[in-house]
C-alpha cells in the first residue's frame, strides 16, 4: 500500500476529519442537547405519565444497545489507532464494529417490534412520542455510521490511505455512541 | 492483562462500561431514593461518558486546543443546564 506524506503521519491531527465535519458534529450535538431538554421538562411536568410510560421500556435492551455502541467506538479507535500507524488488522476492527452496529439495529427492530405489538406507538402518549422520535432519530445516525464504517473499511483495504477520512468517519461513529450514551438514562433509567 | 488490554481505547471502554453500570444500578433501585437526586447523579456520569468519548476516542485531547474547548464547554453547559431544568422546574 503506497503512503502520502501526509497518510505516514503517526500522531494523531490537529482536527480529525476536517472542519466542516466538526461544524456537522456541533450542531448536531446541539440538536440533540434541544431535544435531551425536551426529555427533562417533560418529566417535570408529566412525571407520572413519565414514570408510568418509562416502566414499559426494557431497561435491559437499552443497557445491551449501549454497549454494543461502546464496544464499537472502542473497536473504531483501535482501527484508526492501527491504520495510522501501518499496522494490520484495522479492518477486521472495523468489521468488528459494524457488527455492533447492525445488532444495535437489530435490538432497536425488536423493541419497536415488542412495543408496537402491545399497542404503543408514537400516539400513545407525549412520552412515547418522544421515545419513537429519539430514538428514530438515533437510528437514523446509526445507520448513517454504517454507511461511514464501510467508506472506511473500504479505504484501509484499498491502495490510498485518507487518515482524513478515517479519523473523520470514526469521529462520526463516536458521535452516534456518544449521543446514545446520553439518551439511555434519560429514556429508560431517570425517574 | 496483555498489551491489548492496555491500550487508551480498551481502558477507556473499562471505565465507560463501569461508568453504565453504575447507572443501570442507580436506575435501578439500588441507589439514591431521592428521585431528583438519582436523576441528577445519572445526568452527570452521563455528560462524564460523553467527555470521555470525546476526549478519548475522539483524540481531541490531542486536537486544536479550539476544538477541544468547544467541546469541553457543550459538555459543561449542557450537562449543568439540564440538571438546573431538573432541580428547578
Amino acid at each position: 500500500m503506497s503512503r502520502t506524506a501526509e497518510e505516514l503521519r503517526v500522531a494523531p491531527a490537529a482536527v480529525p476529519g476536517e472542519p466542516g465535519l466538526w461544524l456537522f458534529v456541533l450542531a448536531d450535538m446541539t440538536m440533540f442537547a434541544v431535544l435531551f431538554g425536551v426529555l427533562v421538562e417533560l418529566r417535570a411536568h408529566q412525571h407520572e405519565l413519565f414514570v408510568q410510560s418509562q416502566a414499559h421500556l426494557n431497561r435491559g435492551l437499552g443497557a445491551l444497545n449501549t454497549l454494543l455502541l461502546l464496544t464499537g467506538s472502542m473497536f473504531v479507535a483501535l482501527a484508526v489507532g492501527r491504520a495510522r500507524r501501518g499496522l494490520a488488522h484495522a479492518d477486521r476492527l472495523l468489521i468488528a464494529a459494524m457488527g455492533c452496529g447492525i445488532a444495535f439495529l437489530g435490538v432497536k427492530v425488536i423493541e419497536w417490534g415488542s412495543k408496537i405489538a402491545d399497542g404503543i406507538t408514537p400516539q400513545t402518549n407525549d412520552f412515547f412520542s418522544a421515545y419513537y422520535m429519539l430514538t428514530g432519530i438515533h437510528l437514523a445516525h446509526v445507520c448513517i455510521g454504517l454507511g461511514v464504517l464501510l467508506a472506511m473499511l473500504r479505504n484501509v483495504r484499498g491502495a490510498a490511505l485518507k487518515l482524513g477520512l478515517l479519523e473523520g468517519g470514526g469521529c462520526y461513529w463516536h458521535l452516534v455512541d456518544l449521543l446514545w450514551v446520553v439518551l439511555f438514562p434519560l429514556l429508560y433509567l431517570m425517574r | 492483562m496483555n498489551a491489548a488490554a492496555r491500550t487508551p481505547a480498551a481502558l477507556t471502554w473499562l471505565v465507560l462500561v463501569a461508568a453504565t453500570s453504575l447507572s443501570w444500578w442507580l436506575g435501578t433501585d439500588h441507589g439514591i431514593t431521592n428521585a431528583r437526586g438519582a436523576a441528577t447523579v445519572l445526568i452527570v456520569v452521563a455528560f462524564v461518558k460523553v467527555f470521555l468519548i470525546g476526549m478519548q476516542f475522539m483524540e481531541l485531547r490531542h486536537a486544536d486546543h479550539r476544538l477541544r474547548n468547544a467541546f469541553a464547554a457543550y459538555t459543561v453547559l449542557v450537562c449543568g443546564g439540564l440538571i438546573a431544568m431538573l432541580l428547578s422546574l
